[in-house]
């Protein structure tokens, strides 16, 4: 006996004539019975593979078409060093010392302005959400100074704080401080005000409220605040280093672009490109720790 | 109220304590709740206008009436997160709510959920997971609550009720988005664990079934007042083919306006929500 005929003879194989039936389909009908699994596992692992082989592979496919370009002669190697020529600046630089100088220089100075402008907007932030008279006290002005491009403010505070490392840092701070500011006053004011009545119906002191139920609650919205001000920390780092810097990443274009090193320059910005990935997967990895509730998989 | 200083909280806007004290409290009787000329008015309309309202530990009342009458408020005046205009109301400071979402902490796991309206955090754990064994959803205590069915996360929230041992449970149409077998479910687990802690119970349902079968007493709020005060002298557990059971329901229908023979269908008044 054929395949063929088990299929169609529905005495003899009554268990398979529902899913191996064919089921005459008319436009308002649509066959949503499993098929072809074979087909769509391979489906789901080209899917798999394509994410990481073009995220990967499109910026490798940029650096070719950047080197073919010096190769066709389109443009000269004293406007747009090659990507090989990059790779030896950076071994320059080891070499002589100064990448290993300025990177904790650089690393160290957003890192100090993310802890303080952050925390400062943390502490701000859950003030103002709270308490309405912390809101009525400083959020109109907090509001009206983040619509200022810290970009505009660079002159000022070089004038207010000199120009060595605290005007540099101030930048830092006040770049980090608003972004968790306005999340995290946000996430706090908005948590379900029918948990906090929950909360209320247990005797449980405003305090404790807001240990338990508000802070929870609000972290999602907190840590978003947190991860735009590792971003805009570190934009304002390559901003603050642009002025007289002695020391750090900033310093290290500053003083190749008065050298006529146009390759020295551009592992500069790569640097700061690399920071700016890492921050982002790192935070990512500390969401996915710390709200673990959110996960579409639930845990236990 | 010398007597229940200590447990009772004074929840109404304008105490006068000669007035609470003319309540007559007999001895060894104390009242859970005692509210009285209860007035609340919300944009000009009065939804509550003069409720009185008394309740001893163990009392099981089930609160009744058409949308938009007050049923809600009454209960969340009892509860303490609203004030009432004018009136006394005399509450035990140990009272749990279960509202009709299940209201649990997106982020906290099913036990701290529980655990959250505990007094003493070292024992907190343990009794939690108590609470849990009770409402027989213990070994869900490590679950996050988004992963629960409607039907247990509303055990959860009955379970964080009661881990405080309240004097006075008010529950505000707990059940009402369950879907009916779970509902039955919950209504004989509500029935056990009140015959076993004995709280004051406030129960607002627009469901007549489950106010004759849970409650000792109906009350039928309507026009601002309560219009009904009904004892249900049927033993437990009770049976909805009874004919007490049917005879009571058609009183109740009635009295919500809604005339039917006895046993009809549609008990359901319609849903505040």
């Amino acid at each position: 006996m054929t395949t063929a005929e088990l299929v169609d003879d529905t005495t003899v194989a009554p268990k398979n004539t529902a899913a191996a039936k064919p089921v005459a389909l008319d436009k308002s009908l649509i066959d949503l019975s499993p098929k072809n699994r074979g087909r769509e596992k391979i489906l789901e692992r080209i899917k798999f593979w394509r994410g990481w082989t073009l995220r990967i592979g499109v910026p490798v496919l940029l650096v070719v078409f950047w080197q073919l370009v010096l190769n066709w002669g389109w443009t000269t190697e004293d406007q747009l060093p090659s990507p090989e020529t990059i790779v030896k600046a950076y071994k320059y630089l080891w070499d002589n010392g100064s990448l290993q100088a300025a990177l904790p220089v650089s690393l160290r100075r957003a890192g100090e302005g993310l802890l303080i402008g952050s925390t400062v907007g943390l502490v701000l932030g859950i003030f103002a959400g709270l308490w309405k008279i912390g809101e009525e006290i400083f959020d109109a002005t907090l509001q009206m100074l983040r619509t200022v491009p810290f970009i505009a403010l660079v002159p000022l505070f070089v004038t207010w704080f000199g120009i060595d490392e605290s005007s540099k840092l101030a930048l830092i701070i006040a770049a980090a401080l608003f972004p968790l500011y306005l999340n995290t006053f946000h996430a706090v004011r908005g948590v379900d005000v029918k948990l906090i009545e929950a909360g209320q119906t247990f005797g449980l002191s405003g305090f404790q409220i807001a240990r338990r139920i508000i802070f929870p609650t609000a972290l999602p919205g907190i840590l978003t605040g947190l991860r735009f001000a590792c971003s805009f920390s570190l934009l304002s780092l390559v901003l603050a280093e642009q002025v007289n810097s002695t020391a750090g990443i900033g310093y290290l274009i500053i003083n190749a672009q008065n050298n006529q090193r146009p390759d020295i320059v551009i592992a500069g910005i790569w640097i700061y490109a690399v920071l700016g990935i890492a921050i982002d997967f790192l935070m990512r990895g500390v969401e996915r720790l710390a709200l673990p509730w959110r996960a579409r998989v639930g845990i236990g | 109220m010398s007597a229940s200083a200590e447990t009772l909280e004074n929840v109404s806007q304008a105490v006068d304590a000669s007035t609470a004290d003319r309540t007559p409290t007999p001895a060894g009787e104390r009242y859970a709740v005692r509210a009285s000329g209860v007035r609340r008015v919300f944009s000009g309309r009065a939804v509550l206008d003069g409720v009185d309202l008394a309740l001893k530990k163990g009392d099981f009342v089930a609160l009744l009436g058409p949308s938009g009458t007050g049923k809600t408020t009454l209960l969340r005046i009892i509860g303490g997160l609203d004030i009432a205009d004018e009136g006394h109301v005399v509450v035990p400071r140990l009272r749990s709510i279960v509202f009709q979402e299940p209201r649990l902490v997106p982020s906290q796991r099913v036990w701290r959920n529980v655990a959250l309206g505990a007094r003493r955090p070292r024992a907190a754990r343990r009794r939690a997971l108590d609470a849990l064994a009770e409402v027989g959803i213990d070994q869900h205590a490590m679950a996050w609550p988004r992963t629960l069915s409607g039907g247990e996360a509303q055990r959860v929230a009955l379970a964080r009720a009661l881990v405080t041992e309240p004097d006075l449970l008010l529950l505000d149409e707990p059940f009402a988005s369950l879907d009916a077998l779970t509902r039955i479910k919950m209504h004989d687990l509500l029935a056990a664990l009140c015959a076993k802690h004995q709280p004051a119970v406030v129960l607002v349902t627009h469901d007549v079934d489950e106010a004759i079968l849970l409650a000792d007493r109906v009350l039928v709020l309507s026009n601002g007042t309560i219009a009904l005060d009904q004892h249900v002298d049927i033993e437990k557990p009770r049976r909805r083919d009874d004919p007490r059971f049917l005879e009571l329901r058609a009183t109740l229908l009635e009295q919500l306006g809604i005339a039917r023979t006895v046993g009809g269908e549609g008990a359901d008044v319609p849903s505040d929500h």
